[in-house]
Formats: structure tokens, C-alpha cells, sequence
């Protein structure tokens, strides 16, 4: 569907985005990732074709960007970075406007702006100015203008930045229904956002991909251990017939608090019905046990560092 | 076409809705008032219904006002980056800059309005 070739950026001195290649294909949601000016923004302006390339292309449902930039500005909805808006606009006013620049008849518009509001949750905000608007609502309103012609991608750049908790779990939830039937990119700092909701993750660094897989892989890639951490109610634990009955574990008990210790599993290994029957056998009842996956966190700081 | 229009009526209508709308119409009708009525060899003093001294005047004074607003609507679109909002959608840049300048015709035409229905005699 989104075919990005040999793309690359110069601003001056300075190599925005470096040669990237890669492949998106229909329904997907990839979550695109990398630090503060690593090129995440740059490549989605040129897949927008608000800004061309210094080389290489993009093809969009076999349309290149350099020749066919209205056609692909049809086909994608585009939330920008910092969501700009005619804020002395009202919100419906604002809807049409961004509708009949896609060459939607206002027929159409009176019944799928109202329907958009309701979907992004405008709700009782729909007759303000935008001027007026919360940063959480004018952020409503950047994805209702991107919805509004139904396009088969969607592009969101940091969508859910300046929500408050409760909204961006509901975004995030917005997006994920939305990516059911469409292509949706989008880029965040907030590395759970692309846990939650992504099933492809791109990471870019200084203007190169360096991650382009889909989450699972990426986590066994990077040498997933797990981590348990226990703690009984007294100490003095003995867990040497755990490391006898699972083999390549480790231990390590904690210097301060003598009740707690951490197991490094290889993966697979499951120990928790061994350690409740290993306490209940020591009679040292389990008073906390908690299971830690290497993180998306984790993996990311591996991986742009 | 469609989309110049579409501009066009945006761009109006953010006029109306902004300050600095009523208060460029308020300083370009005062001043063509001023000339025609207070100024020069103006029609109380002649004694005829005369649209001349409008019409030499009105065109100095759109020199100065029409940059004004349309240059100040364009760097706007700049500096707020709505600019990114119009440029991906389907709207070519001809059709942008002709919304705008579509703008600048009308703003020439409608304050003169209640001038030209006057008329000249």
C-alpha cells in the first residue's frame, strides 16, 4: 500500500532522514518510533507530499508522489505534529471547510460531520470556537478532519500528545478501531502507546531505520529474559532445589531485604508453581511476586543509543 | 474551481469573524469620507453630485490596506502552519494563492460598494 524508497532529506549540512526503505501493507498499524529529531515527522510530511524529498520516492497504492501528489493526498487523512487550526473558526464551520476541500458535496458533509463529532468524541464541544477548544479537543478536532473523507491510510503524528489519561485511552482505543479497516502510521515518544496499539513497530534513528519489525519479533530478538522477583514472608529461604529442578536459572538474593530475590529465567521457563509449592514446602508463605518482561523501553534505548 | 471558492469563502469568513475586518472598513470608509466630504474641491463646495474625487483617492488608499490584510493572511497561514493543513489536502498551490488573491478582489470591490450603488450622476 505505502512503499517508501531510498528516501532521503537534506536540510543544509544536516541529513534528516538517510536512504530508508520500507513496506506498508493494507490494515496495518505501525507505530513509528525513534528520539526527538531522529526523522519520524520529515518522512511523514513527504508521504503527505506536503514537502518533497531530496531523493528517492514514495509510492501510494502504486502512485508516486512526485507525480500523483493529489490523488495520495486523497487517499491519506493527516493529523500534523503540532495540529494546526483556524481557531477563529467553529467546529462544524471548520469540518466543512476541511470537507469540501476533499471535494465532499455539503449534502454529504451535514450527515458525516455529525457522525465524525460523535465518533472522536467532540460531543458537548461541537459549537465552540476552536480558539475556545482544550488542547485535548482541538486535538479531537485534528483527527475528525482527518477522518472526515474516510481514507484508506491515516497518519498520525504524535496524536495523543497534550490528552489527559482518560482521553488518551480513548484515542488510543479510537485508533485501534479505526485500524481494523485501514492503514494507520502513526509516531509517539510514548513507548506503551506503540505496545497498545501498534502490530508493527518501525524505529528510526539519526535519520536510518534500525528497527522494522513486528513487536513479538522484536521482543525475542533482543534476547527477551525474564525476570522474577519474590518475596517471602521470613527470611531465609533456600532456593537451591528451584535451581536444581530448572536448569539455567540464577538467583541472586537482595543485599538488604534478605526476603526478597530475583530469578533469571531463560525463556519458556515457567517457576511460579515450583515456588509456591517450594514456600509451602519450606513453610515460608510468598508475601509479593512479580513477573518483569523486557520492555519496549528497554529495547529502545538498546537500539538508539 | 470548487476549491478557490471553497478558500475564498474560508478567507471571508475569518475576516468577519477576526477585529481587524470592521476596522479596515471603518478606516477606508472614514477616509474616503473625509476627502469627499471635508477636503479638496469637495461636493458642497462644487455643488455637483461628483464621484470624481472617490474614485482618484480610493485606489491610494487600497495600496496601502490591501497589502495589509492579504499579506498578513498569507504570512499567517505560515506562521500558525495551517499552512501544512492546506497543502495536504487536494488543493493545488495555484488554487491556495487564487483563494487569496480572490480575497484581494474582494476586498477592492466590497467597500466600494455602497459608493458604486450610489453611482455617478
Amino acid at each position: 500500500m505505502i512503499s517508501v524508497q531510498a528516501l532521503s532529506k537534506v536540510y543544509g549540512p544536516q541529513k534528516a532522514i538517510d536512504s530508508i526503505s520500507f513496506q506498508i501493507g493494507k490494515g496495518e498499524i505501525v507505530g513509528f518510533l525513534g528520539p526527538n529529531g531522529a526523522g519520524k515527522t520529515t518522512t511523514m510530511k513527504i508521504i503527505t507530499c506536503f514537502m518533497p524529498p531530496s531523493s528517492g520516492t514514495v509510492e501510494v497504492d502504486g502512485l508516486n508522489i512526485h507525480d500523483h501528489a493529489l490523488e495520495i493526498r486523497k487517499k491519506i487523512g493527516y493529523l500534523p505534529e503540532h495540529n494546526p487550526l483556524y481557531l477563529d473558526m467553529y467546529v462544524h464551520e471548520f469540518l466543512h471547510f476541511s470537507g469540501r476541500l476533499y471535494g465532499l458535496a455539503p449534502s454529504f458533509l451535514k450527515g458525516r460531520v455529525p457522525e465524525v463529532v460523535e465518533m472522536t468524541g467532540l460531543g458537548r464541544e461541537q459549537h465552540k470556537k476552536i480558539g475556545l477548544l482544550s488542547k485535548g479537543y482541538r486535538q479531537r478536532v485534528g483527527l475528525s478532519q482527518a477522518l472526515l473523507h474516510d481514507p484508506d491510510i491515516l497518519i498520525l503524528d504524535e496524536p495523543t500528545t497534550g490528552l489527559d489519561p482518560n482521553q488518551i485511552v480513548e484515542i488510543r482505543s479510537l485508533i485501534r478501531e479505526i485500524g481494523k479497516e485501514k492503514t494507520v502510521i502513526f509516531s509517539t515518544h510514548i513507548l506503551p502507546e506503540v505496545e497498545a496499539i501498534a502490530n508493527r513497530v518501525v524505529i528510526i534513528n539519526r535519520g536510518k531505520i534500525v528497527a522494522d519489525e513486528s513487536l513479538e519479533m522484536l521482543r525475542a530478538e533482543s534476547g527477551q529474559q525474564n525476570i522474577l522477583k519474590i518475596e517471602f514472608e521470613r527470611a531465609g529461604f533456600n532456593p537451591t532445589p528451584i535451581l536444581d529442578l530448572h536448569g539455567g536459572t540464577t538467583v541472586m538474593q537482595d543485599g538488604e531485604n534478605q526476603r526478597l530475590f530475583t530469578f533469571t529465567l531463560p525463556d519458556g521457563v515457567d517457576l511460579r508453581p515450583s515456588l509456591y509449592h517450594e514456600s509451602q514446602s519450606q513453610n515460608n508463605p510468598i508475601s509479593m511476586l512479580l513477573k518483569k518482561e523486557k520492555n519496549l523501553e528497554e529495547i529502545f534505548r538498546g537500539l538508539t543509543n | 474551481m470548487q476549491n478557490t471558492l471553497t478558500l475564498f469563502r474560508k478567507e471571508v469568513a475569518t475576516f468577519f469573524n477576526s477585529l481587524v475586518g470592521y476596522i479596515v472598513l471603518t478606516v477606508f470608509l472614514t477616509l474616503t469620507g473625509v476627502f469627499f466630504w471635508v477636503f479638496d474641491e469637495h461636493v458642497l463646495i462644487t455643488g455637483k453630485a461628483n464621484m470624481d474625487l472617490l474614485f482618484q483617492y480610493a485606489p491610494i488608499f487600497f495600496i496601502f490596506l490591501i497589502p495589509a490584510i492579504t499579506m498578513r493572511s498569507f504570512a499567517d497561514e505560515h506562521r500558525s502552519g495551517t499552512i501544512e493543513f492546506l497543502a495536504t489536502k487536494p488543493v493545488t498551490d495555484w488554487e491556495i494563492l487564487l483563494g487569496s488573491s480572490l480575497r484581494l478582489h474582494f476586498w477592492c470591490l466590497w467597500p466600494s460598494c455602497p459608493r458604486c450603488c450610489i453611482g455617478s450622476p
